[in-house]
């Protein structure tokens, strides 16, 4: 699939259940949520990665000028600004609620806001929520395993498939 | 004007920084690789360096690394500018030599105003004091009077103190500024080599702008940091504080020891009893055996409960020492523990802050 690619590489830091992967994407015009919403597309391809471990994740173990990573296999990513991940921001028309959500996947828990209609519930979030990757705003992602360890993001993206348990505030 | 090394292997970005230093008034010497940057700064030392992190050929952690190992470089302002965002960047960043840390994208006032610190910070270089609070006898009021000479240095206005929290037995210094430590001296025990960074990065900081050190909250069995870890730790310390308060641990281990040898000053803390009195009179003799200058110790007599305690001048008798200092009873030091508020840092005109307040001052004035 041919994509209209605007001229910026965004950077973003993915999380798998042993790495993270810091690096540039090359998004086109709808922003890494076209790249991650094409079904025609198992792999998203990375530029310049930087690989860490995630018991030591500030520690640079391999670099790579290209990568690809395997959606499926992606907890979560995070990216620093919001419109990086959609460009076309919030509907006027539709006023979503903001409400606090926390999240567990293998090995982390994440806590943000998410978007939705009142009264829609986590199953229907899931459900009828586009795409494979939930939207959670102004979230931060713990490691379990490593509680004092926390990545902060403007929006983190979470794999729906790795989602163990997902709650909401009314 | 200020020779700055810039390391970024993003060849638009070093342009844009080159440009920005220039109209600074500074001289920027751009490099794109790791490696050759080591080697630039090594052969010409600059004033200060901003180095990428992600970079091909070496890290800008290892970049950090090297520069600090060698003899010239060892104390150059280095400054990591990343995209690498998250809280734990920053504290390997920092554990790996650098200064200071800041996230890309940058604006032009935002560094430079960061680079001006940095280079400000550099031209001061003035070496602080290093004050510890000792008894050997526990349960005299160390703790509290460590943590309200620091209250009150900030009360007159100091700009850098640094609390460090020695105690191995679980630590209260934390507890009564109200400051859950994430992160305690204890994670230097197994370094071999202590980077001026790894020291920083135990930094916490609180509201009142005073730093701390903090112990660890659980007792840990036998734990110390060697008497050469810490000298080191109150030499990397003192470079960036005008005081650095030590509350040591009741007990004579290395630590303890390196803390004694580092001190400008030792405040012997005893209270007006029998035990205490006794304990402080062996101290004396032990300090001495140790090589630590009598000149440089003095008694401070507390009195951390109100009624039954001996004079003043059997204090002394005991000890032969003149008591330099004299701290009383302050019926409202529980509730400033419970509401972890020193009592330096708010009321000022109650018994305990008064007299901590007179201390700072003779130590500020000398």
């Amino acid at each position: 699939m041919k994509y209209t690619y605007t001229k910026n590489s965004i950077p973003a830091d993915f999380f798998s259940n042993g790495h993270r992967v810091s690096c540039q994407v090359a998004v086109p015009v709808g922003g890494l949520s076209a790249l991650l919403i094409d079904p025609l597309n198992s792999y998203l391809e990375l530029e310049d990665a930087y690989i860490s471990r995630i018991n030591s994740p500030g520690e640079i173990v391999a670099h790579y000028s290209r990568a690809a990573i395997r959606k499926e296999n992606i907890l979560f990513l995070i990216l620093a600004k919001r419109e990086d991940g959609d460009p076309a921001g919030v509907s006027t028309l539709f006023r979503p609620a903001a409400r606090r959500a926390f999240l567990t996947v293998r090995s982390f828990e994440l806590r943000g806001t998410v978007e939705t209609e009142a009264q829609t519930s986590p199953r229907d979030i899931m459900i009828q929520s586009v795409g494979r990757f939930i939207p959670l705003y102004e979230a931060t992602a713990t490691a379990a395993l490593f509680p004092d360890t926390t990545f902060d993001g403007s929006l983190i993206l979470v794999n729906k498939d790795q989602v163990e348990a997902f709650c909401i505030d009314e | 004007m200020a020779r700055i090394l810039v390391i970024d292997d993003d060849t638009q970005l070093l342009k844009m920084l080159g440009m920005m230093l220039e109209r600074a008034g500074h001289d920027p010497t751009l490099v794109s690789h790791g490696r050759e940057g080591i080697d630039v700064a090594i052969k010409t030392p600059p004033d200060a360096a901003i180095v990428d992190v992600m970079m091909p050929d070496v890290s800008g952690h290892e970049v950090c690394r090297r520069l600090r190992a060698n003899p010239g470089t060892v104390d150059l302002p280095i400054l990591i500018l990343t995209a690498r965002a998250q809280p734990v960047d920053r504290s390997v960043a920092l554990e790996s030599g650098a200064t200071d840390f800041m996230v890309k994208p940058v604006g032009p006032q935002e560094l430079m105003a960061k680079l001006d610190a940095l280079l400000s910070d550099e031209g001061r270089q003035e070496r602080g004091q290093v004050i510890t609070l000792l008894s050997l006898r526990g349960g005299v009021g160390v703790t509290t009077l460590a943590v309200n000479l620091a209250g009150a240095l900030r009360s007159l206005q100091v700009p850098n103190i640094t609390l460090v929290d020695l105690a191995s037995n679980s630590g209260h210094v934390a507890l009564q500024l109200r400051i859950q430590p994430k992160r305690t001296w204890t994670l230097l025990l197994d370094k071999s080599e202590l980077a001026h960074g790894a020291v920083r990065s135990l930094l916490i900081n609180h509201p009142s702008g005073i730093h701390l050190i903090a112990a660890p909250v659980t007792p840990t069995h036998d734990a110390s940091l060697r008497e050469t870890q810490f000298v080191a730790i109150a030499d990397t310390l003192v470079r960036g504080s005008e005081f650095v308060i030590v509350d040591a641990p009741p007990v004579l281990n290395p630590m303890c020891i390196g803390a004694l040898k580092a001190s400008d000053r030792v405040l012997l803390v005893m209270t007006p009893e029998i035990a205490s009195i006794q304990t402080t009179a062996a101290t004396l003799r032990v300090l001495v055996n140790l090589g630590i200058s009598g000149k440089k110790v003095h008694l401070l007599l507390n009195h951390p409960h109100g009624g039954g305690w001996l004079p003043k001048e059997a204090a002394e008798r005991g000890t032969n020492r003149t008591i330099s200092f004299s701290v009383p009873y302050d019926s409202q030091q529980n509730r400033a523990l419970a509401q972890g508020t020193p009592l330096a840092l708010g009321k000022l005109d109650s018994p305990l802050p008064s007299a901590m307040m007179s201390i700072a001052a003779a130590f500020k004035k000398a």
